[in-house]
């Protein structure tokens, strides 16, 4: 590792997607704001933001565009940031953030709400999805988590499996026993930006903002604790500290992420798996580009998926799923690099 | 050695137990033919071939909406029907006659035992539907399956009234909706005006076409639907809230579960209040899901309501 | 460094690491094993025998044996024998049968990739059968034989491609893995988004037979399907000497003379086989493969996977799943909401209970 690490071509050959990505994530805002169903354009979307423009493009920009940016970041961000921690945390290379009974528990909330609450704008269902994400979550954690701090969380992960399965069995049977239900669900549950205005990113805000504090608490011992639990241990590393951080961070992000945008499930496996491949071993810097991935590729997804199916849209999370999955499938093929 | 013999006494049970089904069957089958009178049956062509159907059945079980709405209307009240959604039963607009019919599960998923305890002299199904459940339905009493529910809807009415042995009675009932439209049409002067059917999905927006079960009401009380390439081979198109614009017309209806509940329409169209001056709230209950004559009278009702009123 | 690959190095040791979580296999059957497969077996019959009864249809027990057996039970009128005998009865057989199968499927994945929470779906045949399903339900419309053919034909041409596409010197399992959560991940979006285009009804229609569901369990589809696996299942107790020499871990696996690869593409065509009949029919019925091996190891409480017991175990769970799924919920519901939420609460609480005997 250390050779690798000294060699400059190594070290070149790393910081170049990083500053790809970096340089991307402007363009993709642009983009985001410039295209979508709507083939206006750019001058008058450029009026639109300015203050000007006329009655349709300032609608477009004001009540679609913009909120839907905003929202776009918000998810990326909050699925790039508890993908890298979950995968650093479970040193599982294949876990997803939502497996701790978040996305199964958000899914049944809304469930919930909207076949027997009768809940119908998306705005709606952010308290109910947090909500449920969160309590799930609590008690896969009070039901899983190791006694003993050293041993690795591989229970943990087989709890939240096993309690999001039956919330997504729960879940199912709601919607199909109830086609109003039904259409409502499978909607929400593909994962889109469709219509996310702000006063849904606003709701979960304070849950993004505590989960984003949790990272940067948990971040330091990342790298340690990837080594293993007992050296990290050793080494000085307050094992329940960094885990109860660790595990505040990946639920509350993943619970945003699914309270605007529905349960999300690939970006936040993909991201940090690929962006592992890109810049290496040291949990930061995958925590940080993450990020910034989640970010580019939420929102260049959902802006594909506004222009992919026109006059209609394809939803953000059907898109980054056809993006992703066959980026994932040729670097597995590429790549001779395994684990974390 | 030990295994080998369980295995072949089990397979004696087994060879026992079929030379019974075979006898109980053998004793059922003449039971069964002479309680169906050659005289009194009809033959129907329909989806499965060719079924002997009672002239004049009693014990109907229909697994399809437009086969409930159009039998009601028959005045042939069905023992049994499948429904969209269980929960909510029967059809509230189909009257309360109608409220008492036994449910025998969803339409996507009727359930046969239900259906074979009702012990009904025909049953009315679908092939695109229920072609998995056909000869079991078969063993049950004669079945009689129409091809799709996406044909037209006037298509599907003539046929169940076929099979229910009432072609005439089709026939009444589509005139008196035309009869219905028209009066419509004459008494609010509909002719030039547009209308738009729209229904919110999860931010999308769908507009119904020319073709669809409520747009052709419309059309048929007088509206025209406002031009898209897509009718041609659609009935709905999906439209990304951007471009919400495109679904303006003279009057717009809104489909929801709550027509009392004005926060049922969605952000997109209350944000260009002033593109959507007339704009009402309708029950989908009827108005998407309510295929059939009786519903299509419903619709123009709540049209003619919503007419009167503004 | 020289003349070690770093790559092969890391992976074997984690391999090593996963095999501490216990995914091997045994056939030889121990004494618990046996008592636990009887007392299995007991449950299946009594509850076989409330799935041939219970129903809308009303029946008495009495007329179900007579339905079964005839003399000296009651004579029943002929609809009571096809309810009994040409409806429940094939339904039965499929929930005992499908669950077997699928439970091995699970026993083998879990095995082979060593991995406590593989199951078929790695080689993303729920999801690819499901595409293949949809597209058959679009395509072909109604013609319901046209639809099992292409779900079938959806699931091995999945499978296929996850193969060839993880295949590069070797079969390694962590390639094979990304690939089939990449493929998979395609597969899911695909069918969303088919989904989304169907109108409501079918799109309800076609998710119930996603979630899995033994509604279409008719006796022409059962009989030819049951006798199938049956088959399958016939050769399982060969290839699980195979699973037992990869318990031992690649390396050492390939000291002792197994030519390691070809038996593990057969075993896992085998449990391909064994899924892709039991979909066909039933569709895509989740968790049992997955949760049936490490029920049956706790119950048994051996270290490895005892093969007998996870049989017994996926019997049973699906049977008695199917019948709540008909009658326990009220509302109709397909058989495979309940495996996941009887399947997953019953992890969760022999997970609880083994760390509290840990403590």
């Amino acid at each position: 590792m250390t050779s690798r690490t000294a060699t400059p071509v190594g070290a070149r050959r790393r910081r170049l997607p990083v500053v790809l990505l970096a340089a991307s994530l402007p363009a993709a805002v642009a983009l985001s704001l410039l295209v979508g169903s709507n083939l206006l354009p750019p001058g008058e979307i450029w009026a639109a933001l300015t203050g000007g423009g006329d009655a349709t493009a300032s609608y477009v920009v004001e009540h679609q565009r913009l909120p839907r940016t905003v929202a776009g970041i918000v998810v990326g961000l909050a699925l790039g940031v508890s993908g890298a921690l979950m995968q650093a945390y479970t040193r599982n290379p294949f876990a997803d953030p939502g497996l701790f009974g978040v996305s199964a528990g958000a899914s049944f909330a809304v469930a919930v709400a909207v076949a027997y609450v009768g809940v119908t704008q998306p705005a709606g269902y952010v308290g109910w999805a947090v909500g449920g994400a969160l309590l799930a979550s609590l008690v896969v954690v009070a039901l899983g988590r190791p006694t003993d701090p050293r041993t690795p969380p591989t229970r943990l992960v087989l709890t939240g499996v096993a309690v999001g399965a039956v919330l997504a069995g729960l879940t199912t049977g709601i919607s199909l026993s109830d086609p109003d239900a039904f259409e409502r669900m499978l909607t929400w549950h593909a994962g889109s930006l469709i219509d996310r205005g702000y006063d849904v990113t606003l709701a979960v805000l304070p849950v993004l903002l505590a989960g984003v504090v949790a990272a940067v608490v948990a971040a330091p011992s990342l790298n340690a604790v990837a080594l293993g639990r007992d050296l990290a241990q050793a080494q000085g590393v307050d094992l329940r500290r960094s885990d109860a951080a660790a595990l505040a961070a990946i639920t509350l992000l993943a619970a945003a992420a699914a309270a605007v945008a529905g349960p999300v499930v690939f970006v936040g496996l993909v991201v940090p798996h690929v962006v592992r491949w890109c810049v290496g071993v040291d949990q930061r810097r995958i925590l940080a580009v993450s990020a910034v991935a989640g970010v580019v590729l939420v929102l260049v997804a959902d802006v594909v998926g506004r222009v992919a199916v026109l006059p209609g849209e394809m939803p953000a999370g059907i898109v980054t799923a056809f993006i992703g999955a066959p980026v994932l499938v040729a670097l597995a093929r590429r790549s001779r690099a395994t684990g974390l | 050695m030990r295994p080998r013999r369980t295995r072949s006494s089990r397979w004696s049970v087994v060879a026992a137990g079929a030379v019974t089904c075979l006898a109980l069957t053998g004793c059922g089958n003449p039971a069964d033919s002479a309680s169906t009178d050659a005289d009194d049956t009809r033959d129907v062509t329909h989806a499965r071939g060719e079924s002997a159907v009672p002239a004049d059945p009693q014990r109907v079980v229909v697994l399809e909406p437009v086969q409930l709405d159009t039998a009601v209307a028959l005045g042939v009240t069905p023992v049994g029907t499948a429904v969209l959604n269980e929960a909510a039963g029967v059809p509230a607009y189909l009257g309360d006659e109608a409220a008492d019919i036994e449910m025998v599960g969803t339409v996507t998923e009727p359930d046969v035992d239900r259906i074979a305890a009702l012990r009904p002299d025909l049953i009315l199904g679908t092939e695109s539907r229920h072609s998995a459940l056909y000869d079991q339905l078969a063993d049950v009493a004669p079945t009689v399956f129409m091809d799709s529910q996406a044909d037209p809807w006037q298509d599907n009415v003539r046929f169940t009234a076929e099979a229910l042995g009432d072609t005439d009675g089709a026939d009444e009932l589509l005139d008196a909706y035309q009869d219905r439209c028209d009066e419509i049409a004459e008494e609010h002067d509909t002719a030039g005006g547009s209308a738009q059917l729209v229904r919110p999905r999860d931010g999308l927006i769908t507009l119904y076409g020319p073709t669809s079960f409520a747009g052709s009401t419309l059309e048929c009380a007088g509206f025209t639907t406002p031009e898209r390439a897509e009718w041609a081979d659609e009935i709905s198109v999906d439209l990304s809230p951007e471009r919400v614009l495109e679904a303006q017309a003279d009057l717009v209806l809104v489909t929801t579960t709550d027509v009392d509940d004005p926060s049922t329409i969605p952000t997109a169209l209350s944000a260009n209040a002033d593109a959507f001056p007339d704009l009402h709230l309708v029950d989908q209950s009827f108005w998407i899901t309510g295929v059939g004559p009786l519903g299509g009278q419903a619709v123009l009702d709540d049209l003619e309501r919503i007419l009167s009123g503004s | 460094m020289s003349g070690v690959d770093p790559g092969r190095v890391r992976e074997s040791s984690r391999s090593r690491v996963r095999v501490v979580g216990g995914e091997r296999a045994h056939v030889g059957l121990d004494r618990r094993e046996v008592r636990v497969c009887v007392a299995l077996g007991l449950v299946a019959l009594v509850l076989g025998f409330v799935g041939l009864w219970a129903g809308d249809f009303p029946l008495t027990p009495g007329e179900v044996m007579g339905a079964l057996v005839g003399p000296p039970f009651a004579v029943v009128e002929p609809i009571a024998y096809t309810v009994v005998v040409e409806w429940h009865l094939p339904r039965v057989v499929a929930a005992l049968v499908f669950g077997a199968s699928l439970a091995a499927s699970g026993a083998i994945f879990q095995t082979v990739t060593r991995n406590p929470l593989a199951s078929p779906d790695v080689m993303g045949l729920a999801n690819g059968s499901f595409t293949g399903m949809l597209l058959g339900l679009v395509v072909l419309g109604g013609s319901w034989a046209g639809v099992m053919a292409a779900a079938l034909a959806g699931g091995l041409l999945t499978a296929a491609a996850i193969y060839v596409l993880a295949l590069r010197d070797g079969l390694r399992d962590f390639r094979f893995i990304v690939v089939g959560i990449g493929v998979s991940a395609f597969l899911a979006a695909t069918n969303s988004w088919i989904l989304l285009r169907l109108d409501v009804e079918t799109a309800l229609f076609a998710s119930a037979w996603g979630a899995g569901t033994l509604n279409n369990a008719t006796a022409g589809a059962v009989w030819p399907t049951a006798a199938v696996v049956v088959l399958l299942l016939l050769v399982l107790p060969t290839g699980a000497a195979t699973l037992r020499q990869i318990e031992l871990g690649d390396d050492l696996a390939r000291a002792t003379g197994v030519a390691l690869d070809r038996h593990r593409l057969l075993l896992l065509l085998l449990a391909v086989a064994l899924v892709s009949a039991v979909t066909t029919v039933a569709g895509p019925i989740a968790f049992v493969a997955l949760a049936a091996p490490q029920i049956a190891r706790r119950i048994v409480g051996s270290s490895g996977i005892p093969l007998g017991a996870t049989l017994a175990v996926g019997a049973v769970l699906l049977l008695a799943a199917d019948l709540v799924a008909q009658h326990v919920v009220p509302l109709t519901v397909p058989v495979g909401v309940v495996t996941v939420v009887i399947g997953g609460a019953y992890l969760t609480w022999l997970l609880r209970r083994e760390m509290r005997t840990d403590r």
